[in-house]
């Protein structure tokens, strides 16, 4: 009966193997578009292929936070605070996702809701009345308040008219960034830009930096406090119970006399909300002004990060860092080097592959397990088995 | 028949099969089966017979061991490569398609042409002369929808004789049948050997043993107690081998103490999706300190009429009374909190949570009420508590109240569900097959718990496709057929499985004289209830 902890520690070696499954595919790619063409010999190529490969991964693996004076090395603190700071909008949505992932509700739209809660904050964040403090709870709450009522139309249109949510909540992530842009480009656009931004925010909007150098902003602390309240609703309360019993067994929540329907409904505008925010503690943290032209795809991070975290809260935390490290490590390869940081792109759908595929390993998982069982029986029998 | 000399046809050798849950569901497991014989595999459920078959029927494959099939090792890929090798079987639930004729079902795959399309009274013909020629007669041109459980069956098993088959495998084939249907098909399966065939016969039931069978291998969790010649024994020494132990079968029941009427179904009426009128004006009532039992032949109505008392479902016409109320808006949340439980026959879909935890799933009902949480916070060492004191109350073998109903073992998981549902102090208790697919123990464990549970007042609705169970169990019984109630018994001594049987089967009916008796107070007394 010890079977159970085995099995979950295999979920872990498993993330681990996909992961080092994925780097050394990395490392291959760009071992071999970094052998010279020109290379005098065959051997000269490949050693110059190595070199170029093992240069590539020290910035990428080390970069984020190690920067080196010669040979000396020295924590890279631009580089930690870049990577923390990326990490913020990515741990909530990845929190939003794993929320109603938690009831098996295949909710794909963080990316509309954070797009419209930075669009109605950044409304509140330049013309709001300037008071410290106050300001930045008010843009906060102003963006939960309009990703939750995002969210609420493709929840209405399940519980009322059986749409599938994830039709819906796809469609409103477009309806979402054109009417966003519409309404930034109509209403509060800087004319005196040259590219296409909102007025600056006020000042009392911005959130307070905890490092005003490299603008390390409350952010990551905020996205760490909702990963601890957010596992503790799940876990802890009775209203997490009845999602997570949703999640898995709709019928059996039914019978039990839960009202499903309801808690499908209140599971997708809480995560609305939390999605909401994602985009906007970026915006008054580390800008100070509406800038995207384009859906900033946090969204769908968000979905992978959750799928990694197995909708664990506290693993979302390691997961969004554990993305934003080697997105991080990719920018800063690509800087010090020829090669793309789009190959971090690479790294990341290995690592999703793997790790989503059920039959990946099971064959040794099963193998071990058999293992165990035969000595279980062994014990129990007295009897010699092979 | 049967040679003594033993050709055998098949022998599985050192077979395990371990599952990815780590649950060990055949164990060391040796078998021959001899050519021309019927072969009973005897066990209590989840004692590997059902997994064993599957094996040698290719759904799963073995974690090691030999296969011998004629004298020669084979690996056994697929049904497919099964059925190619002449070994065919007839599942628990059969996989025929409803709206295809008979004749269309068994020539699936492998229809006579004419031109592009299917040459009908070819295909008839074939089919025709496959079951005459085993003493299997079937309504060749009849879809399978509209013919009886017992002629599926035979459909089932001409499919696999069109197909090649010499070794078939049948799977529990009398669970689903009336004891009337059970002879017919004992009598085709005896022409079946006579004409050369071999027969692997699944089952738990002893008496079917003694009557058909000409030996037995019995398994008991995964290993093989014994293989023997059946003439050489007697069921009491069969029990002994499949349980281990001698059981006890009778249970002790004192006189009901009948109390006010907790529960009444009034002129039920339900037309399914399909325009399928499946229940037809049933009416009934439950009284405190009484069990009812339901009889009727799976899909008679039983589904639906437990779904719609536990408000899972919408009654097209009629009501339901809880203590003499009608209820208006009834759902599971409304039916439970009118003191109503509820044990589902499905227990998979509906009866737990297979991911969550054992202690999630004994308060499914009850977890926002205190000491299990309170305002809205739960109390986790509480419900510890709570589950921990179930587990040794019911003997559910688990060794920790934090291990995810998945890894139990099926009659574990039925007394979870049981834990959960006797403890929620209702008044009503309504029990669909609680005791299907699990094994005697569990089994005998449950009924005591259920007559207990009317000793102390409680209301009972059994629906058992156990006849044993519900002549044992039961107060009262009614029986169920085509959405009607055909039959109702105040007395339960001297009533016997074939008269159940013969109302089952719709051979005899009630006259409307004989059932007022029970309904009558519906159609007169509580006149004043109806709209």
């Amino acid at each position: 009966m010890k079977l159970k902890f085995r099995i979950d520690t295999f979920q872990l070696y498993r993330t681990g193997i996909a992961i080092g499954i994925a780097l050394l595919l990395g490392y291959i790619i760009i071992f071999f578009s970094k052998i010279p063409s020109d290379a005098a010999s065959l051997w000269e190529g490949v050693r110059a292929g190595f070199d170029n490969a093992n240069e590539a991964f020290k910035w990428f693996l080390l970069g984020p936070i190690v920067r080196w004076r010669g040979n000396e090395m020295l924590f890279n603190e631009r580089g930690a605070i870049q990577w923390l700071n990326e990490s913020v909008p990515i741990i909530i949505t990845g929190l939003a996702v794993s929320i109603v992932f938690s009831a098996k509700q295949f909710n794909i739209g963080a990316e509309g809701q954070l797009f419209m809660g930075a669009v109605a904050a950044t409304f509140v964040a330049v013309h709001f009345p300037a008071i410290p403090v106050l300001h930045p709870i008010v843009v906060i709450l102003t963006a939960m308040v309009t990703g939750a009522l995002w969210a609420v139309v493709p929840a209405l249109m399940k519980a009322k008219l059986k749409a599938s949510e994830l039709v819906s909540s796809l469609m409103m992530n477009y309806v979402a960034l054109y009417m966003g842009l519409f309404l930034i480009k109509t209403f509060i656009r800087d004319t005196k830009a040259g590219s296409l931004v909102s007025l600056p925010f006020a000042a009392t909007a911005q959130l307070p930096f905890i490092n005003e150098r490299y603008r390390l902003h409350i952010g990551i602390v905020i996205a760490v406090v909702s990963a601890v309240v957010i596992w503790w609703i799940l876990r802890r309360t009775t209203w997490g119970y009845q999602v997570r019993l949703i999640g898995d067994n709709i019928n059996f929540a039914q019978y039990s006399g839960i009202a499903t329907q309801s808690v499908v409904f209140q599971v997708q505008v809480a995560s609305g909300a939390v999605a909401g925010m994602a985009g906007t503690l970026e915006m008054i943290g580390y800008y100070d002004r509406f800038l995207w032209l384009f859906s900033p795809g946090y969204g769908w991070d968000g979905i992978i990060i959750a799928t990694l975290a197995r909708n664990n809260p506290l693993f979302v935390l390691v997961a969004a860092l554990f993305f934003s490290y080697i997105r991080v490590g990719a920018k800063i390869m690509g800087r010090n080097t020829d090669i793309a940081p789009e190959i971090v792109s690479i790294l990341q759908a290995a690592i999703i592959l793997l790790v989503t595929a059920e039959a990946f390993l099971s064959g040794l998982k099963q193998r071990s397990i058999e293992k165990r069982a035969r000595k279980v029986e062994e014990a129990l029998t007295g009897r010699e088995v092979k | 028949m049967h040679s003594d000399t033993g050709v055998s046809i098949l022998e599985m050798r050192d077979i395990w099969k371990v599952y990815p849950n780590g649950v060990i569901a055949n164990a060391n497991v040796d078998i021959q089966v001899r050519k021309g014989e019927i072969h009973a595999l005897l066990g209590e459920n989840g004692a590997g017979k059902t997994t064993l078959m599957k094996i040698l029927f290719g759904f799963e494959h073995p974690s090691s061991g030999k296969i011998l099939y004629d004298g020669k090792e084979v690996a056994i890929a697929s049904p497919h490569k099964a059925i190619a090798m002449g070994i065919g079987m007839v599942h628990q639930h059969f996989m025929l398609v409803p709206s295809l004729t008979v004749a269309e079902n068994v020539l699936l795959g492998m229809e006579p042409k004419k031109g592009l399309s299917v040459d009908m009274a070819k295909a008839f013909e074939i089919v025709r002369q496959a079951g005459n020629q085993y003493g299997l007669s079937v309504p060749v041109e009849k879809k399978i929808e509209d013919i009886s459980v017992g002629m599926r069956q035979r459909v089932e098993i001409i499919k696999t004789l069109v197909r090649g088959a010499n070794l078939i495998i049948l799977d529990e084939p009398t669970a689903v049948l009336t004891p009337q249907e059970t002879v017919e098909l004992f009598k085709a399966l005896r022409i079946l050997v006579d004409r050369g065939k071999t027969v692997i016969f699944i089952t738990h039931k002893l008496n079917e043993v003694k009557q058909i069978a000409d030996r037995i291998t019995v398994l008991r969790k995964g290993h093989v107690v014994g293989t023997a010649e059946v003439k050489d024994m007697t069921q009491v020494e069969m029990s002994r081998m499949m349980v281990g132990r001698d059981v006890e079968m009778v249970i002790e029941k004192k006189p009901a103490v009948v109390g006010p009427e907790l529960l009444r179904v009034k002129k039920l009426h339900y037309v399914r999706e399909d325009k399928v009128a499946v229940l037809n004006g049933v009416s009934f009532s439950v009284r405190a300190g009484e069990i009812l039992g339901i009889a009727g032949v799976e899909g008679n109505g039983q589904t639906e009429l437990v779904q719609i008392i536990t408000g899972l479902l919408s009654p097209s016409k009629g009501d339901i009374a809880v203590n003499e109320k009608v209820m208006r808006r009834l759902n599971p949340k409304t039916a439970r909190k009118s003191g109503m439980s509820h044990i589902p026959s499905d227990r998979m879909v509906r009866g737990v949570a297979l991911e969550s935890t054992v202690e999630e799933n004994v308060i499914s009902d009850r977890y926002f009420k205190k000491p299990f949480s309170a305002y809205g916070i739960q109390s986790p060492r509480k419900i510890t508590r709570f589950t921990k004191g179930l587990i040794d109350q019911f003997d559910i073998r688990v060794d920790s109240s934090k291990r995810s109903v998945k890894m139990l073992s099926g009659g574990n998981i039925q007394k979870v569900v049981v834990a959960r549902e006797f403890t929620a102090g209702a008044k009503i208790i309504i029990a669909d097959q609680p005791t299907r697919g699990i094994d005697v123990g569990a089994s005998d464990f449950i009924r005591r718990q259920l007559v207990e549970e009317r000793d102390q007042g409680v209301g009972v609705l059994l629906i058992s496709a156990d006849l044993t169970e519900l002549l044992e169990v039961s107060d009262r019984i009614l029986v169920l057929y085509r959405g009607e109630v055909v039959a109702h018994f105040d007395e339960v001594e001297g009533l016997t499985e074939e008269t159940l049987g013969e109302y089952m089967l719709g051979i005899k009916r009630m006259s409307e004289d004989d059932l007022k008796g029970y309904s009558q107070e519906t159609a007169t007394d509580k006149e004043g209830m109806e709209r």
